[in-house]
C-alpha cells in the first residue's frame, strides 16, 4: 500500500489523522504544529499517543525536529498485542488513547489485550463508563463480536491526578467489517447510567442521579442510574465524582451524555475552575442527553466521528447512516476519511426531522495485518 | 444561539429562495419574540397575548429551518478547498517568506467549542465531544419545547415517530 506521504499542518485532529495513515499505510507528514502559539510543538499526551503506536505496531517509524512543530509518520503493521500496557499520564483522560486505539485493535495482528493507566472519569474525553455503555455497543453494528469487547474500570481515576486502572479487550476483525444501514433512530425507551464517586462522600452519587432523575422524570418513568463509590486504592489520586447517562431507544441505538466535576486547573489554562455541585452536574448531564435527543440521530455528536470511520473501512458495499447536526469534529473527520482513505460520503440533509443522512461505499478495507493461518 | 454550522457558511446563501425578510432579521426578531416570550413567562397572566407571540415564535422557527434546509452539506463539508487548511491542498510553503521573519505570535486561541471557528483553526483541540456550554442549552423547562422533544421517547406519540422514520426512508429516493 505504497502512497505518497500525506502533508498535513496544525495540531488538529491529531490522533485521527495517524490513525488513518496507519490503516492506510501511508507516511504522514505534519508541520506546524502549533507553530504560531505561544507553546510550540506537540504536547505530551500527544507523545504518548505517538508512544502508543510504537507499541502498538511493527517497524513504524516517527521522526520529530527540536521544538515538536514538525513531525514524520511512517505506519509500520500493526500487531496488536496481549499485554500492552501504557500510562496515558495526565494530561489527556483514558478516553483519549482508547477512542483511537479500539479501532486499531480490530485490524490488528492478534486481540488486543490492555491495560491503561491515567484518567478514568472527567475531563474532555469521553469517561470509561461512556465508552464501556455506549461506544462498544455500537461496534456491533459493524459485526465486530462483542462477547470478546471488554471494559473493565479496575480503579477510578479523576483529573488531575489521575492514578486510575482499566482493562480492555478488543477483538480483531476476521476480515472485514460489514457494512451498515442504520437510520433508524427508534423512541427513548429507557434512561440508564452510571454515577461515581471517589475520595468524596458516597452521597455526591446520589445527590447527581436525583438531578439528573429530576430533569428527566417528565419525559420517562424509567431512569435508573447506578451509583458506583471507589474508595481506598480503587479511588485513585485526587477526588472526582461524575455522571454518565445513556438513552436506549426501541432500535437499540444509544445516545449518551455526561458530566463530572472540574478538578485542578486545566491543561492550557491559567484559571483555576472551582467544582460544580453534584446538582449542577446531574442536571446538566441530563439536559445535554436532552439536547443530544432533540438532535436526533443513530449516535451522538461524540460518536459520530467513530461511525464515519467505520463506515468508511467497511467492504465495497454501501453504508447509510443518519446522525443529528454534523459537529465540527465529524465534519473534519469526512474531510480527512476522503483524503487519506478515499472515501467520500453523500451527505443529505433529512428536513423534516433536522437530521442528516450519509451514505458511502466502503473503502474495501480488509484486516491486512491478520495471520493467514 | 440557534445558528448552526450548516447556515453559518456564507456560499450557503446563494441557495436560499427566500423573498421574505433575511436571515439576520429573522433571527433578530426572533430574539425578539423570545426575550418577550420569557417576560410573559415571569408574569404569567397574560395568556392570550402569550398564545399569539408564542405562535409566531413557531412561526419564526419553521421559517429559519427552512432557510437550514437549503444548506449544501456537501458543499460545507468537502466544497470549501481553501479554508480547509490543514489539507495538502493548500501549499504549506506558500507563507514561508523570507520577509516575515519575525511574526507576532498569536495567543492560545481557546477553542470556542461552537461550530466552524474551530475548523478554521488548524492548532484546534481534538476532542470528539462537542462542549456545549450549559448557558446555550434550551430551557428545558418550556412547555413548547418539552412537547417537540416528547415524542421522541416511549411515552410520546408512536405515530409521529414512525412517520419520523418513514421521511427518512423516502426522502433518499
Amino acid at each position: 500500500m505504497g502512497h505518497d506521504v500525506i502533508k498535513v499542518r496544525g495540531a488538529q485532529h491529531f490522533r485521527q489523522r495517524l490513525l488513518l495513515a496507519t490503516l492506510a499505510g501511508t507516511p504522514m507528514r505534519i508541520d506546524d504544529i502549533r507553530a504560531d502559539s505561544s507553546r510550540p510543538g506537540l504536547r505530551d499526551y500527544e507523545a504518548s499517543f505517538l508512544r502508543l503506536l510504537e507499541k502498538l505496531s511493527n517497524g513504524c517509524s516517527v521522526e520529530i525536529n527540536e521544538t515538536g512543530t514538525k513531525l514524520r509518520y511512517k505506519p509500520g503493521i500493526l500487531t496488536g498485542h496481549r499485554e500492552l500496557i501504557h500510562d496515558c499520564g495526565t494530561g489527556r483522560p483514558i478516553g483519549y488513547f482508547l477512542e483511537s486505539l479500539l479501532i486499531l485493535g480490530l485490524f490488528g495482528k492478534k486481540p488486543l489485550n490492555a491495560t491503561l493507566k491515567g484518567i478514568t472519569n472527567g475531563g474532555k474525553d469521553p469517561s470509561m463508563d461512556t465508552f464501556r455503555t455506549t461506544t462498544l455497543p455500537i461496534l456491533k453494528h459493524f459485526g465486530v463480536p462483542t462477547e470478546s469487547l471488554e471494559l473493565k474500570v479496575v480503579r477510578r481515576g479523576a483529573p488531575p491526578l489521575g492514578g486510575g486502572e482499566v482493562r480492555v479487550k478488543v477483538p480483531m476483525v476476521a476480515t472485514s467489517l460489514t457494512a451498515v444501514t442504520w437510520v433508524d433512530e427508534g423512541m427513548v425507551k429507557r434512561v440508564r447510567g452510571v454515577a461515581y464517586s471517589a475520595r468524596v462522600s458516597p452521597q455526591m452519587s446520589n445527590r447527581m442521579v436525583d438531578a439528573a432523575r429530576g430533569v428527566l422524570n417528565p419525559f420517562l418513568p424509567d431512569v435508573y442510574v447506578f451509583t458506583d463509590h471507589a474508595s481506598g486504592v480503587e479511588a485513585g489520586n485526587s477526588p472526582g465524582y461524575g455522571v454518565s447517562l445513556v438513552a436506549e431507544t426501541t432500535s437499540g441505538c444509544l445516545i449518551s451524555a455526561e458530566g463530572a466535576a472540574v478538578g485542578g486547573e486545566e491543561e492550557d489554562g491559567d484559571e483555576k475552575v472551582t467544582p460544580l455541585l453534584p446538582e449542577d452536574i446531574g442536571s446538566c448531564a441530563a439536559m445535554r442527553l436532552l439536547e443530544e435527543i432533540k438532535e436526533g440521530g443513530v449516535v451522538d455528536s461524540t460518536h459520530q466521528s467513530l461511525l464515519f470511520i467505520l463506515c468508511a473501512l467497511c467492504p465495497e458495499d454501501v453504508s447509510k447512516v443518519r446522525v443529528g447536526k454534523l459537529s465540527p469534529h465529524a465534519i473534519l473527520t469526512l474531510r480527512h476519511i476522503k483524503q487519506i482513505l478515499g472515501v467520500q460520503f453523500s451527505i443529505k440533509p433529512d428536513p423534516s426531522t433536522g437530521t442528516v443522512i450519509l451514505t458511502c461505499v466502503g473503502s474495501g478495507y480488509k484486516n491486512i495485518f491478520r495471520k493467514t493461518s | 444561539e440557534e445558528e448552526g454550522r450548516h447556515t453559518s457558511k456564507k456560499s450557503s446563501k446563494g441557495d436560499v429562495d427566500m423573498d421574505g425578510p433575511t436571515r439576520d432579521e429573522l433571527e433578530q426578531t426572533a430574539e425578539g419574540q423570545y426575550n418577550l416570550s420569557e417576560d410573559e413567562d415571569a408574569t404569567e397572566g397574560r395568556e392570550s397575548i402569550g398564545d399569539a407571540l408564542r405562535w409566531k415564535e413557531g412561526l419564526f422557527a419553521r421559517a429559519l429551518s427552512s432557510v437550514e434546509k437549503k444548506v449544501d452539506l456537501m458543499r460545507l463539508v468537502y466544497g470549501q478547498q481553501e479554508s480547509f487548511q490543514g489539507s495538502s491542498l493548500q501549499n504549506p510553503d506558500s507563507d514561508s517568506d523570507d520577509e516575515d521573519l519575525f511574526r507576532l505570535r498569536k495567543n492560545d486561541r481557546k477553542s470556542s467549542g461552537n461550530g466552524v471557528a474551530n475548523l478554521d483553526d488548524i492548532d484546534a483541540e481534538d476532542c470528539s465531544r462537542l462542549e456545549k456550554d450549559p448557558s446555550s442549552f434550551h430551557d428545558w423547562r418550556d412547555p413548547e419545547l418539552i412537547k417537540s422533544v416528547r415524542d421522541r421517547f416511549v411515552t410520546g406519540d408512536w405515530n409521529k415517530a414512525a412517520n419520523r422514520g418513514k421521511a427518512g426512508e423516502n426522502e433518499e429516493e
